[in-house]
């Protein structure tokens, strides 16, 4: 089986902060996998540093191989990222947005045709971006992010700030593309129900500290649990 | 791929009304409705002067000169009313439409008889502060300029019957040359350099100072978007994000330069040409650029066309820069205002002074800032003849370039453009702390 992402003692300090404490873990390819850990643990920085925006203190980070230090433009080629709090330019319109990352990415017509689907935004779709919605611009966003097909897709929350019937669309479109077209993805996520459905593995982060790793099934199993909200809360505590 | 960055930097950049408004309609616009504001009230002053004017005359001399001088007014084509022995101030304050009276006192024709100097009085009530009161009074003095010329022919003729007063009122024709730096100026461009010299300084300061409020804004709005991390993710070198960066910094800037000439052509002649149309007048200056340009050697054109070049592609870089650090457009252009002095001082002081006023360490100093000024002062120096000062500014300005441009694209391969606003507002913070 191939390693889509291989990570090392991985170690970033912000400052005197330290982000991310040794942390090692790896992603087969055509898995969908969860981080999941409360605010500040370090699911934020774990996937930028995938995506060669921040670079690592210590330790070792590889996507399909290629060291994301050392080859960050192979490694650009290979992935798709949608940070949390994305924008879009305001004053393109959607189909201008996907038909410009199309040409990025040099994806054929019919990518960006799936693409548009995948955003389902009716007539808007040739509206400026400025007049969408929160929700609308996620959609697009996540379109972006999944219709270039990349090897491995990073997102960062997909679907916040969508209502629950968008949330429900755009989780059975990374799960659709995922498995047809083997693509990889790593996601974070608040929302249990989602990893649940979503994840082949899930990773549990605290402190910049993977705490636990495993299927859904394996971690309600070893908690003794009912549910992967339970496993959370008894692996990485409640609130005080 | 830098072609599709470009169109969408050109794209997102020009549909946005507040760069379209400060980038092109506010130049042309502002020129053009202040040409024409100005192109009118000239006009309409000098028309209403020249045309319709009434001149109102306070006769207390009742003598042959000025019978001769108010039958000259007449012939000019002015209406004349004419008040004898009265007080020109009375007319002035109780005619209601008697703005400029002129009078000519008791004794004006015997004084003129026996040698002697004589005095016309202008009385002038001027009820606001438009520019049209004060043109009216100035078209009043010519007159009387007019009239006292006049009168000295008649007296020459008088005295002397077979000389031609013409000839002795004005037996010298002037012819003025003048040379800069050994080369002719034209004569019909005399009277508009020190107009042309401010254009040629205030010109690249304001396509200075346009570049890197541009180019500041393309980083910024980034980060105010929020789409800089998904384009720092695509699968494209940062040195060709950068490229593109400045080529759409470039193209918007030609945009605007091209709207300012547009605009400032017509706001520097539109007054002018007004002056053409007026009725009796002999006509003002009109502008007639084509005769500057016998003025420049191809040398000076080309390393100024170098010079502005480079000095785009230098503030362009920087301002990306300042941009890149600032998490909103706003706080960009707060970041860009300081630099603006290094711009317009010197600016202002080439504006006024040759470069052979300053000294040799100023002349230094001058180079050391020139990234910023260079066209300027490579124009300057080439057209007053001091050659070195146009090869130093401009080497430095290359050299410049090179680093700022180096230098932005080292800083966008690294973390720091997204990690510096983190750690500028965590300073922040810890000082507030403090």
């Amino acid at each position: 089986m191939t390693i889509a992402v291989e990570i090392y003692d991985l170690v970033k300090f912000y400052g005197k902060v330290k982000a991310l404490d040794r942390l090692t873990f790896k992603v087969n390819e055509g898995e969908i996998f969860g981080l999941v850990g409360p605010n500040g643990a370090g699911k934020t920085t774990t996937l930028r540093i995938i995506a060669t925006l921040l670079k690592p203190s210590s330790g070792i980070v590889r996507v399909f191989g290629y060291d994301v230090i050392e080859k960050p433009d192979e490694v650009r080629k290979l992935i798709s990222y949608l940070p949390e709090e994305a924008g879009a330019y305001r004053f393109l319109t959607g189909k201008e947005y996907l038909e410009f990352m199309g040409k990025i990415y040099h994806i054929p017509r019919d990518f960006i045709e799936e693409g548009i689907e995948i955003a389902s935004l009716g007539d808007a779709i040739d509206r400026q971006i400025r007049t969408y919605s929160k929700g609308m611009k996620r959609r697009l966003l996540v379109a972006r992010a999944l219709m270039v097909k990349p090897r491995l897709a990073i997102l960062d929350e997909p679907t916040s700030g969508l209502d629950v019937a968008h949330a429900l669309y755009v989780r059975n479109a990374i799960r659709k593309y995922a498995k047809e077209y083997s693509v990889t993805v790593i996601l974070s996520s608040h929302n249990m129900l989602e990893v649940e459905y979503l994840c082949d593995r899930v990773a549990l982060i605290n402190e910049g500290r993977i705490v636990d790793i495993g299927t859904t099934e394996e971690l309600i199993k070893r908690y003794g649990v009912r549910n992967l909200e339970e496993v959370f809360i008894k692996a990485i505590g409640g609130v005080a | 791929m830098i072609k599709e960055l470009v169109i969408k930097e050109l794209k997102n950049t020009l549909r946005d009304k507040r760069m379209l408004l400060s980038l092109i309609i506010v130049p042309l616009l502002m020129f053009i409705i202040m040409g024409g504001i100005m192109r009118f009230a000239m006009t309409t002053t000098f028309k209403e002067a020249l045309e319709k004017r009434t001149i109102y005359v306070v006769n207390n001399d009742l003598n042959k000169y000025s019978e001769i001088a108010i039958n000259y007014i007449k012939e000019k084509g002015f209406e004349v009313k004419v008040f004898e022995n009265t007080d020109a101030k009375e007319v002035l304050s109780e005619v209601e439409e008697a703005d400029v009276v002129i009078e000519f006192p008791e004794g004006f024709s015997y004084n003129l008889s026996n040698g002697l100097k004589a005095r016309i009085l202008t009385y002038a009530s001027i009820k606001g502060l438009s520019i049209g009161g004060y043109a009216v009074l100035g078209k009043v003095s010519g007159l009387i300029n007019e009239i006292s010329a006049y009168l000295s022919k008649v007296l020459v003729k008088e005295v002397a019957s077979n000389v031609n007063p013409e000839f002795i009122l004005d037996p010298i024709a002037s012819e003025p040359h003048m040379f800069i730096s050994g080369k002719e100026v034209p004569e019909t461009f005399i009277g508009m350099l020190g107009f042309f010299s401010a254009g040629i300084i205030v010109a690249p300061l304001v396509l200075v100072a346009t570049t890197i409020g541009v180019s500041s804004s393309m980083i910024a709005v980034e980060n105010e978007e929020r789409t800089l991390e998904v384009l720092l993710t695509l699968p494209i070198s940062r040195f060709k994000i950068l490229l593109s960066k400045l080529i759409g910094v470039a193209i918007l800037v030609l945009i605007a330069t091209l709207s300012f000439i547009v605009g400032f052509t017509f706001y520097i002649t539109a007054p002018m040409t007004a002056f053409e149309e007026l009725p009796g007048s002999e006509g003002g200056p009109s502008f007639e650029p084509s005769p500057i340009l016998t003025l420049f050697d191809i040398q000076t054109i080309v390393l100024t066309g170098i010079a502005v070049f480079f000095t785009l592609i230098a503030v362009g870089a920087l301002g990306l820069l300042l941009g890149s650090i600032a998490p909103d457009v706003r706080t960009a252009q707060t970041y860009i205002g300081p630099l603006s002095f290094i711009v317009f001082i010197p600016g202002m002081m080439l504006m006024f002074l040759d470069l052979s006023k300053f000294t040799i360490l100023a002349q230094i100093v001058l180079i050391a800032i020139s990234p910023f000024i260079s066209p300027i002062l490579v124009f300057k120096s080439l057209f007053e003849g001091i050659p070195w000062i146009a090869y130093a500014s401009l080497t430095w300005t290359i050299a410049f370039t090179l680093i700022m441009v180096a230098i932005a694209a080292k800083f966008m391969e690294t973390e720091k453009i997204l990690t510096l606003q983190f750690a500028l507002r965590m300073r922040g913070l810890r000082k507030k702390a403090k």
